[in-house]
């Protein structure tokens, strides 16, 4: 059933929409679209969006990797301190994704916490192309803790645990019957974080840098184009627009919860 | 083999403390009025909540066992099917969990839900079946893996006539033919008698009667147990007065009977009559006539019809269960919120003195 709603709720919304829908209409106003064929396939763009699809894809995996382990702890046992395990997993959400870079330069950096361990095993972080799909990581794995932990919320323990008096172990359980109701919640977690990924700008830019064609993501592209080039920052821009929305449009609820 | 188990578990403020026995080969009912911890029962039993006290099947403690250890097969109630698997892939789910290849597997379960289930299609989806075929395929499921002990949760609740009818007779061939212990439970007394062959009375998480349905209709030890074999209970302090009779004084009003032979006429403590629901006399005046000692008033609360008889439920103090015939509720005019009298004589109600006091029971 519609409902009716007051005309000042309307008119709010209406404004709303307005605020997202201006800065776009901006962008496709001033976008230099007669050089549109050259601008996008310059080395800045093309390698731009070689970087972010490498670094996005790589930090979606890391997060499924770190996250659905994480979600599955804080969303199946109890422990002192689970509270605090929960801020922490969902700091990176919160902070600055500068201060994220500083921190992860502090822990994997030359002279970083890790950085001479893992420099050993022949692991350079900083500044290459692996960092950057750190960073993205760092800043969009907490997504995947959120969604699977809110999807565990909402599952029918029951079933667990008929399939453990059924004879299934923990991890055949967690295989063949958690992990498979979980799928709508997972699939729409991994996509918000690899959509956060792709927008990266700070954390990237303080732990790897902005080195074309190894840790440039189209953000950054975006943000160096726009000192010499404000038309193809805002042609590049568009790019990420049609990428965010196409996101979006191919989640529509979903990343509130409950599947459609 | 046989199973002897105590369970003791404490569900928040609620604590379960209760026993039970079953013997190989026979079918245990544990029945008992909702909430009263029968599924925190079943869930000990299998494992899925921390219980102490020890459960033993045959010469074997199994309550040490983590749950997908335990030799036992659990129908949960509404099913619990895995909705994302096919009706096949649920029953041959034991088998794949003990690391049975996917073939020899599919063929087994397959010969079981073709057994129990056969119009159910192995590959349909457990959303798309009705509750009689899911509770068919979890019982298939249950028994699959040839467990040691089958419990079967409620299989009968939430499903609609036709869903009863088509499952009554799987659970009767089941359980017929499983050959371990099986425990059922219930809150349908009618399910219990017609598919067990001893029962247990669960109430406030404690084991109130074991034995067989005789026992029970016999001596039935609380208003709950009396109630599910039909007959009327009291319970209370039972004190002399004129003529030879008692006066026996229950929670809930009181009762005049005739006083047990052989036992002093002094007021004793515990002691439970019964009364038979065809002994109770219902009028729709005070009845003027009468010899019957006892005479309550009080309001039909709900008309039972079993064919050409009647059992009225009667909000009186004591309240009361009286079975009638048909015509005479027609006669009488009665119905739901009817005002009615009933009475009975004090030697129709059965004396049974607490066991310090003697064990026997006293016809009135």
């Amino acid at each position: 059933m519609r409902r009716r709603l007051p005309i000042g709720v309307v008119a709010l919304a209406a404004l709303g929409a307005a605020f997202v829908l201006l800065p776009v209409a901006g962008l496709l106003d001033r976008a230099p679209w007669d050089q549109s064929a050259e601008l996008l396939s310059s080395d800045i763009a093309v390698e731009g969006l070689r970087v972010s699809l490498l670094v996005s894809l790589g930090a979606a995996a890391m997060s499924i990797l770190v996250g659905v382990p994480l979600g599955l702890l804080l969303g199946r046992t109890s422990f002192p301190g689970i509270a605090l395990v929960r801020a922490v997993a969902l700091l990176p959400l919160v902070l600055p994704p500068v201060v994220a870079g500083i921190g992860l330069l502090t822990a994997f950096g030359r002279r970083g916490l890790l950085g001479g361990p893992a420099r050993a095993i022949g692991l350079e972080l900083p500044f290459t192309t692996a960092g950057a799909a750190v960073a993205a990581a760092f800043v969009s794995f907490p997504f995947v803790v959120l969604a699977v932990e809110a999807g565990l919320r909402s599952l029918d323990t029951r079933l667990e645990d008929a399939a453990s008096s059924l004879g299934g172990s923990r991890g055949y359980v967690l295989r063949r019957v958690t992990l498979p109701m979980l799928a709508p919640q997972l699939v729409a977690g991994t996509v918000l974080a690899w959509a956060r990924a792709l927008g990266e700008f700070g954390a990237t830019i303080t732990f790897a840098g902005n080195f074309r064609g190894e840790t440039q993501t189209m953000p950054l592209a975006v943000f160096e184009a726009l000192q010499s080039d404000p038309g193809a920052a805002t042609l590049l821009s568009l790019v990420l627009v049609v990428a965010s929305l196409a996101i979006l449009i191919a989640l529509r609820g979903r990343f509130i919860g409950a599947p459609t | 083999m046989s199973l002897r188990a105590t369970v003791a578990a404490d569900r928040g403020s609620f604590e379960v403390r209760a026993t039970i026995a079953a013997q190989e080969g026979e079918t245990l009912a544990l029945l008992g009025p909702n909430g009263a911890g029968k599924t925190t029962v079943v869930m000990a039993l299998a494992g899925l909540i921390d219980s102490t006290g020890a459960i033993e099947l045959g010469d074997e403690r199994i309550d040490g066992l983590p749950p997908e250890r335990r030799p036992l097969g659990v129908a949960f109630q509404n099913g619990a099917l895995f909705p994302r698997m096919s009706a096949l892939a649920n029953v041959a789910f034991p088998l794949r969990a003990r690391g049975i290849r996917r073939g020899p597997a599919h063929a087994e379960a397959s010969a079981t839900l073709a057994r129990l289930a056969p119009d159910v299609r192995p590959e349909a989806l457990p959303p798309t079946l009705s509750g009689g075929e899911a509770q068919r395929v979890a019982v298939a499921r249950a028994i699959v893996h040839e467990p040691r002990l089958l419990l079967l949760d409620e299989p009968s609740s939430g499903l609609d006539v036709r869903g009863r009818a088509e499952l009554r007779p799987v659970l009767v061939d089941t359980l017929a033919s499983f050959p371990g212990v099986r425990v059922l439970v219930t809150h349908d007394p009618v399910e219990a008698m017609t598919l067990a062959d001893r029962v247990a009375i669960l109430e406030g998480g404690r084991v109130t009667q074991e034995g067989t349905f005789d026992d029970v209709r016999r001596t039935p030890r609380s208003r709950y147990a009396a109630e599910l074999v039909g007959v009327n209970l009291f319970v209370g302090r039972l004190e002399p007065i004129d003529g030879g009779a008692g006066r026996l004084i229950a929670g809930e009003g009181d009762v005049v009977v005739g006083w047990p032979d052989g036992v002093p006429r002094r007021p004793v403590d515990g002691v439970t009559g019964t009364l038979r629901p065809s002994d109770v006399v219902v009028h729709t005046g005070p009845p003027a006539r009468s010899s019957a000692r006892n005479v309550w008033r009080g309001t039909v609360e709900e008309l039972a019809i079993y064919g050409e008889r009647v059992r009225a439920r009667i909000a009186s103090r004591p309240p009361l269960v009286a079975e009638v015939t048909a015509g005479s509720v027609r006669q009488l005019g009665l119905a739901r919120g009817s005002e009615v009298w009933a009475s009975c004589k004090a030697v129709e109600v059965e004396i049974t003195l607490p066991a310090s006091q003697s064990g026997r029971t006293y016809p009135g």
